[in-house]
C-alpha cells in the first residue's frame, strides 16, 4: 500500500508476540496484493482489465473483495457519491469522472466495471480494511492489547495497557489528544504533506482545492478510513451533517473556506 | 502481417518481431487466461491454515467449482475459513466428511506435511481427485504409498509444485529448450524471507500444535517445505534430478529454542557435474525468492509472477530483442518474459504484460480444476511430485546428518 505498517502489541512472551505481529502483517501484506491497482495480479486488476477487454463481462471475486467492496458500495450510497471506488483517469479532454459504475452480486460473489478506462481504486478504504483484518488476526493469536497504523494516518486500537493508547492528532488540531481503545481512528486532508491537492470528488472530476483536514473515529477501521475521505468531499460540496447509516464521531481541522479547481 | 494504420512503424516491427518470437517459442497462450467448461466440480478443503485459506480465495475465483466442504480440526482455524467459503459446510475430520458428502469430486489437501498420506489416500479410495500441496510427504516410506496409490486410482492426482503451469515459467521453459542459454554453467535458488516462521496461537496447546514445521520429528525444513517448490522448477527445465546432495544450516536469529534451522544452504550435483546451489534464510529477505539457470549464451531469472533473459555480450542476437521490453537491475539489462506479447504488443501495451494477471496458485488451481474435469492433463502429477518431494527429503537428510548423501536413482525410477 505504499506506506508503513507498525504494531505495538503485548504478548504472552515476546516469541508469541512477534509471531502475532508477523501473523498481523501478513494480513496487511495479503490486503496489499489482493486490492492494489498496482499488481497485475491484485482482484482489482482483474476487475479493471474485464472491463478493458471484454466489456461488461462480470469476473468472479473472492469473500475479502466482496466484503470490501459491499462496504464501499454502502458507503457510496449513503454519502451521495461523495465516496466512490469506480474512477476514471482525470484531466484528459472529455472524460467524465463521473461515469464509472462498479456493480456487484454478492450473492454470486461477482463484479464488474463499467466504463472506458475505468478503474478501481481503494486507497481510501483498504487500509482501514487491512488494519480490521490485521486486528482479528491479533485476537485469533490472542494478543488483546495492541495498536497498530498504516502511515500514521489510518490506526486502529485494541485493549490498552491503561485507559485507552494516547494519540495525538497534531499542529492541525491544535495539539488535541485523544485515548483510543477498541476504536479505530483516520486522518485525511485534501492536500499531501508537499501541499499539493489530491482529493478529487468522484462525481465531478474536481480537485478539492482547500486545505481542509478531518479526523474520524469509528468502531471500524474500514469505515473510520473511508469516512474522513467521504466526509472532506462532502464539505468541499458545502454538504454540513453526518452520512447516515455510520456510527462515528469527526471533528475537521480547519474552518470550510473551499474552492473548488474542475480540470 | 499487415500493419495497425495507427501504429508508429517501429511499433508494429516490434509487434512482428515479438508475434514471430511468441508463435514459434509460445507453449500455449491460453494458459495466460485459462478458460473453463460449463461443468461446476465440488471441492473440498482439508487443512484450513494459512495456504487452505490462500487456496479458497482463489478457487472462490474460478467459476468452474465450487468448495462444498472445508476440514479442519482446528475450530478457530475451520470458522475463519468457513467466513471465506460461502455455502461450504464445516467438518472437524476428513473421513466423516468424505463419508456425509458424496457430491464431493475433488479434494484439496493443504494440511501438514505429515499428514498428507493418510488423507490423500482416503481420498483415492474415495474415487476423488486429489491436489496435494507440496511438499507430497515427510518420508520416503509415506511418499512411495501416495505414489503408488495415485498411479493405481483413475482419478486426477496433482501436485501443488506451481512452477509446471506458470505461464512465465512456461514461457522460459520454451527458450531454455530451444537453446537458447547452450551449455548449461550452473543453477541456483534462493528463498529469502525474514519472518520468525512461527504461528501464534490463542492458547500454548494450540500454538504447540500449528507450529508442527518447527518440529524437527514432523518437519523437512526449510529445504523440503520450501526449497522443493524452487527444485522442481530446475527438474521440469532440465527433464532430470541431481545425484548427490550435501548441505548445511544454522540458527542465525531466531534462538528461541527452536531445533529447524532458520538458514540453510545445499547443493546439488548432476550426474554431468552440473551443481545447483540453494539458499533459504528466515533472517533476511533481499532478493526474495527467484531462481537462476545460467548459461553460456545468457541467463534466465525466474520470480514466480515475473521473469527475465539476460543476454551475454556474445550471445547472438534474434530480431524480436532489439524492440523487447528491457528492465535494469544494476549492471544488467534483462529482456521482460511476457506470456503475451503478442497481443499486447500489437496492442501498444507491453508494459502492461509485465507480471502475472493471476498467482501462480491459481494456475496450478486452475490446471487442476481443468484436468478434474476432462479438460487437460495434469502440470504436475504424482510421479513428478514425488520424485521432487523425494530430492527434498534427501537434502533435509544430507542437512542432519552433515554428510553427502546420494539421491537413490532407482528411488526415483520406482515413483
Amino acid at each position: 500500500m505504499g506506506t508503513r505498517f507498525e504494531i505495538v502489541l503485548e504478548g504472552r512472551d515476546s516469541v508469541h508476540a512477534r509471531a502475532a505481529g508477523e501473523a498481523a502483517l501478513a494480513c496487511v501484506a495479503e490486503c496489499d496484493a489482493r486490492f492494489s491497482r498496482f499488481r497485475s495480479d491484485s482482484m482489482v486488476s482483474r476487475i479493471a482489465r474485464a472491463a478493458r477487454e471484454a466489456p461488461g463481462e462480470w469476473v468472479a471475486i473472492d469473500g475479502a473483495c466482496c466484503e470490501l467492496l459491499e462496504r464501499a458500495e454502502g458507503l457510496r450510497r449513503a454519502s451521495g457519491g461523495a465516496f466512490d471506488v469506480a474512477q476514471r483517469p482525470a484531466g484528459r479532454e472529455g472524460v467524465d469522472a463521473g461515469s464509472a459504475t462498479l456493480e456487484l452480486e454478492p450473492a454470486s460473489r461477482r463484479a464488474r466495471l463499467l466504463g472506458r478506462d475505468a478503474f478501481v481504486d481503494l486507497g481510501a478504504i483498504a487500509k482501514g480494511f487491512a488494519l480490521d483484518l490485521a486486528a482479528a488476526s491479533l485476537r485469533e493469536s490472542g494478543v488483546e492489547v495492541a495498536l497498530m497504523h498504516g502511515g500514521t494516518s489510518s490506526v486502529i486500537a485494541l485493549g490498552a495497557p491503561r485507559g485507552g493508547w494516547t494519540i495525538s492528532l497534531g499542529e492541525s488540531f491544535d495539539g488535541e489528544r485523544l485515548q483510543l481503545e477498541q476504536r479505530a481512528l483516520s486522518v485525511s486532508a485534501a492536500r499531501q504533506a508537499d501541499g499539493r491537492a489530491h482529493l478529487v470528488d468522484p462525481a465531478s472530476g474536481a480537485t478539492v482545492e482547500a486545505d481542509m483536514r478531518v479526523c474520524v473515529t469509528a468502531a471500524s477501521a474500514t469505515d473510520a478510513d473511508a469516512l474522513s475521505t467521504a466526509l472532506l468531499v462532502r464539505a468541499a460540496r458545502g454538504i454540513p451533517g453526518e452520512i447516515p447509516g455510520f456510527e462515528y464521531r469527526a471533528r475537521f481541522a480547519q474552518p470550510l473556506h473551499v474552492a473548488l479547481a474542475h480540470p | 502481417m499487415n500493419p495497425e494504420p495507427n501504429l508508429h512503424r517501429r511499433e508494429w516491427l516490434a509487434g512482428a518481431g515479438l508475434g514471430l518470437a511468441a508463435s514459434w517459442l509460445s507453449p500455449g497462450l491460453e494458459w495466460l487466461h485459462p478458460t473453463f467448461g460449463d461443468a461446476k466440480l465440488a471441492i473440498a478443503l482439508i487443512g484450513a491454515g494459512r495456504q487452505g485459506r490462500a487456496i479458497l480465495g482463489e478457487l472462490s475465483t474460478i467459476e468452474a467449482c465450487e468448495v462444498v466442504a472445508v476440514c479442519d480440526n482446528d475450530a478457530t482455524r475451520l470458522d475463519a475459513a468457513l467466513r471465506r467459503a460461502a455455502g461450504a459446510k464445516g467438518y472437524a475430520d476428513a473421513a466423516a466428511m468424505l463419508e456425509a458428502e458424496p457430491r464431493i469430486s475433488a479434494v484439496v489437501i493443504a494440511t501438514p506435511t505429515h499428514q498428507h498420506r493418510e488423507l490423500v489416500l482416503a481420498a483415492l479410495a474415495k474415487q476423488k481427485h486429489v491436489y496435494c500441496e507440496a511438499p507430497l510427504a515427510h518420508s520416503i516410506d509415506d511418499l512411495t504409498a501416495i505414489s503408488a496409490a495415485a498411479r493405481a486410482s483413475k482419478t486426477v492426482f496433482a501436485s501443488g509444485f506451481q512452477g509446471r503451469s506458470n505461464p512465465v515459467y512456461l514461457l522460459a521453459r520454451s527458450f531454455f529448450k530451444a537453446g537458447t542459454l547452450r551449455e548449461l554453467a550452473c543453477l541456483r535458488a534462493q528463498n529469502h524471507r525474514k519472518t520468525s516462521w512461527r504461528i501464534a496461537g490463542s492458547t500454548p496447546e494450540r500454538e504447540a500444535a500449528l507450529n508442527w514445521h518447527l518440529d524437527p520429528a514432523l518437519s523437512l525444513g526449510l529445504l523440503g517445505e520450501w526449497g522443493t517448490q524452487q527444485f522442481d522448477v530446475f527438474h521440469h527445465f532440465l527433464g532430470r534430478e541431481p545425484r548427490r546432495v550435501r548441505a548445511g544450516g544454522e540458527i542465525r536469529l531466531h534462538a528461541d529454542g527452536r531445533r529447524v534451522h532458520d538458514t540453510v544452504q545445499a547443493q546439488f550435483l548432476y550426474e554431468d557435474g552440473l551443481r545447483q546451489d540453494y539458499s533459504a534464510t528466515l533472517a533476511n529477505s533481499f532478493e526474495g525468492q527467484h531462481e537462476v539457470i545460467a548459461g553460456a549464451m545468457g541467463a534466465i531469472k525466474l520470480a514466480w509472477t515475473h521473469g527475465w533473459m539476460f543476454k551475454e555480450a556474445d550471445a547472438p542476437t534474434q530480431g524480436w530483442e532489439v524492440y523487447a521490453n528491457r528492465q535494469q537491475f544494476h549492471n544488467e539489462r534483462g529482456i521482460t518474459l511476457i506470456a503475451d506479447a503478442t497481443k499486447l504488443a500489437a496492442q501498444g501495451k507491453l508494459q502492461e504484460g509485465v507480471g502475472l494477471p493471476y498467482t501462480s496458485l491459481y494456475y496450478a488451481l486452475a490446471n487442476f480444476v481443468t484436468a478434474a474435469s476432462g479438460g487437460a492433463s495434469v502440470a504436475c502429477g504424482a510421479s513428478e511430485g514425488a520424485r521432487t518431494t523425494a530430492v527434498g527429503i534427501f537434502a533435509q537428510r544430507a542437512l542432519l546428518e552433515g554428510v553427502e548423501v546420494e539421491i537413490d536413482p532407482k528411488l526415483l525410477e520406482s515413483l
